[in-house]
């Protein structure tokens, strides 16, 4: 746990040497702030038209945290495209791999970095459901489990982030080829035929998003929670694997 | 302190080290020499556990590479052929990052660091980013980090290389200074560093050990036979007269210069005699008469080109 804890720290201060942390955390910030007022709005203007005022106002946060996890699509590589690649390209793969450490301690600790600073985009927007709280009332309960969904769509997506990383030297090819993936896990369902079909069910349920919708209307799905999971001891597998099998070459 | 048995790796279907054995003893300076692409870094990062071999056993320290990686690789301070620097890091920060990754005791870090600053001549730098020293610096880090967690072994691979003399003369230095409480295995394609850093010297090339002796031994054996320049007035007669000596094995032109001859005969004083008599007895005109010594470079050229892949 130490070298895990060793290995995070080093690569959590490591987004803050280059403008990456700095700049990601405010596009991030001032885009969701954007989104929550104009979300605001729409219910204002709703209620000009005659709508009557929504009862609990977690129906604010459904589309900003449904945003949320877009906008996370758009920059969620620029994480992770460092953590391994720069390593291997400043040859210091090889500082860390003849040290007293495990490898699954090392993509452990590369991937709690990542994971702890998507933790912080987050927490900064927990600012919006409070605002709400202090003009009327709202079921955090259910603005919670859309936090855990985007959390958890995050985490997902980190983790093939850092597989990627794994496979290059390049910290360009693998944001671009992050994104792409992250994308493709994101349109897969477009093409979902008949519902009831079994390849439709699959594409539905290896689609990413589709196990979201339950989360930001406040439901946790165990279904949905192992999908996500199951994702991410994947992408941490595979990337173990990676680091491993580059070494047997 | 390093045991090698029949290491052999392959990549694809190259063969990068074919069939090595060797020891290092605990305390000793051995110099891993051989041209580049030798096998010397692979070698190096089988040793270090980077990199599993394809087959054959390795023991550092009594450990197996392969079974026991992560006892070998407390035992072991590596410094590869690019010094693994984090060029956001200062020199101290740096340090200490090492130090907890190779697990020294929180409460005996800072005196570490301190320890290798001071022995690495590093005080003047130590709140420098590493992005921004000289090569010379950048090497010289990378020498303190391989040694911050005070290791049995030391594995250097080209630690002088892009040295300016000066920092060449300290490294080497340094490296003495270090032997006897730690083993050092350090890898070079210059030749005279391993003449005056090194007590042994393993020469491999193309992947196998071409031999392992000391320096003194490896020139002693090389003069199985004597090699004598001659340079004469009159070249008639003379190659077929010299020939006749008994003992003389050979005698050639040298190339690219008149009148000169270079004759191999057996290491005996005797015959030097014989030849010289025999040229001024058939009235040669003899201008010149010298014994060709081996440096080095000699013993280099000569192990891997000449005596390929027969290990001595």
């Amino acid at each position: 746990m130490k070298n895990i804890w060793l290995i995070a720290w080093k690569d959590l201060k490591g987004y803050f040497v280059t403008p990456i942390g700095y700049l990601v955390l405010t596009v991030f910030t001032v885009l969701m702030s954007w989104m929550f007022f104009s979300s605001v709005s729409n219910v204002l203007m709703s209620q000009q038209y005659g709508r009557p005022a929504p009862g609990d106002l977690s129906v604010v946060m459904q589309p900003v945290l449904g945003n949320m996890a877009v906008i996370f699509l758009l920059m969620g590589s620029l994480l992770t495209m460092r953590l391994i690649a720069e390593e291997r390209k400043m040859h210091t793969l090889e500082l860390i791999f003849t040290s007293p450490l495990r490898p699954i301690e090392i993509v452990f600790g590369k991937y709690l970095a990542a994971l702890l600073f998507y933790g912080v985009m987050l927490a900064i927007t927990l600012i919006y459901p409070l605002i709400l709280k202090s003009v009327g009332t709202i079921h955090l309960s259910q603005v919670f489990a859309g936090y855990l969904g985007v959390f958890l769509l995050g985490a997902s997506f980190l983790s093939l982030g850092l597989f990627i990383s794994a496979l290059t030297e390049n910290q360009i090819t693998a944001a671009a080829v992050t994104f792409g993936l992250f994308l493709f896990f994101w349109i897969i369902a477009w093409i979902t035929g008949p519902s009831d079909s079994v390849a439709g069910k699959l594409i539905s349920y290896v689609s990413i998003i589709d196990h979201l919708s339950n989360f930001i209307r406040g439901l946790i799905d165990t279904q949905d929670v192992i999908y996500y999971l199951s994702f991410i001891f994947f992408g941490l597998f595979l990337t173990t694997q990676a680091v491993e099998s580059q070494r047997w070459r | 302190m390093i045991k090698v048995r029949n290491l052999t790796k392959l990549y694809g279907t190259v063969k990068a080290i074919d069939n090595l054995n060797f020891d290092v003893k605990a305390g000793e300076i051995v110099g891993f020499l051989g041209p580049n692409g030798a096998g010397k870094t692979t070698t190096m990062r089988i040793l270090t556990c980077f990199m599993p071999a394809t087959s054959g056993d390795v023991q550092v320290a009594g450990f197996d590479v392969f079974e026991n990686a992560y006892e070998v690789k407390k035992q072991i301070g590596y410094l590869p052929e690019v010094p693994p620097l984090y060029g956001e890091m200062t020199v101290r920060t740096y340090l200490t990052y090492v130090a907890k990754l190779k697990q020294v005791e929180r409460s005996h870090i800072s005196q570490a660091v301190n320890r290798v600053i001071e022995r690495c001549h590093l005080a003047e730098v130590q709140n420098r980013i590493t992005g921004h020293l000289s090569k010379g610096y950048r090497q010289r880090v990378g020498l303190a980090q391989a040694l911050v967690h005070d290791p049995k072994l030391l594995i250097l691979d080209e630690p002088t290389v892009g040295l300016d003399p000066k920092q060449i003369i300290e490294i080497r230095q340094l490296i003495r200074e270090l032997s006897g409480d730690h083993t050092v295995l350090l890898s070079t394609h210059i030749l005279p560093e391993v003449a005056q850093t090194c007590q042994r010297i393993i020469i491999i090339n193309e992947g196998k050990i071409v031999a392992v002796d000391t320096y003194a031994e490896l020139s002693q054996q090389l003069r199985k036979t004597d090699k004598i320049e001659l340079h004469l007035q009159k070249m008639e007669g003379a190659i077929s007269k010299l020939k006749a000596i008994p003992g003389v094995i050979e005698v050639s032109a040298i190339p690219n210069q008149e009148h000169a001859l270079l004759v191999e005969c057996q290491v005996d004083e005797a015959i030097r005699n014989k030849i010289s008599k025999t040229v001024v007895e058939q009235n040669l005109g003899l201008l010149e008469m010298k014994v060709q010594t081996y440096s080095m470079e000699d013993v280099f050229l000569k192990l891997t080109t000449d005596e390929k892949g027969t290990a001595s």
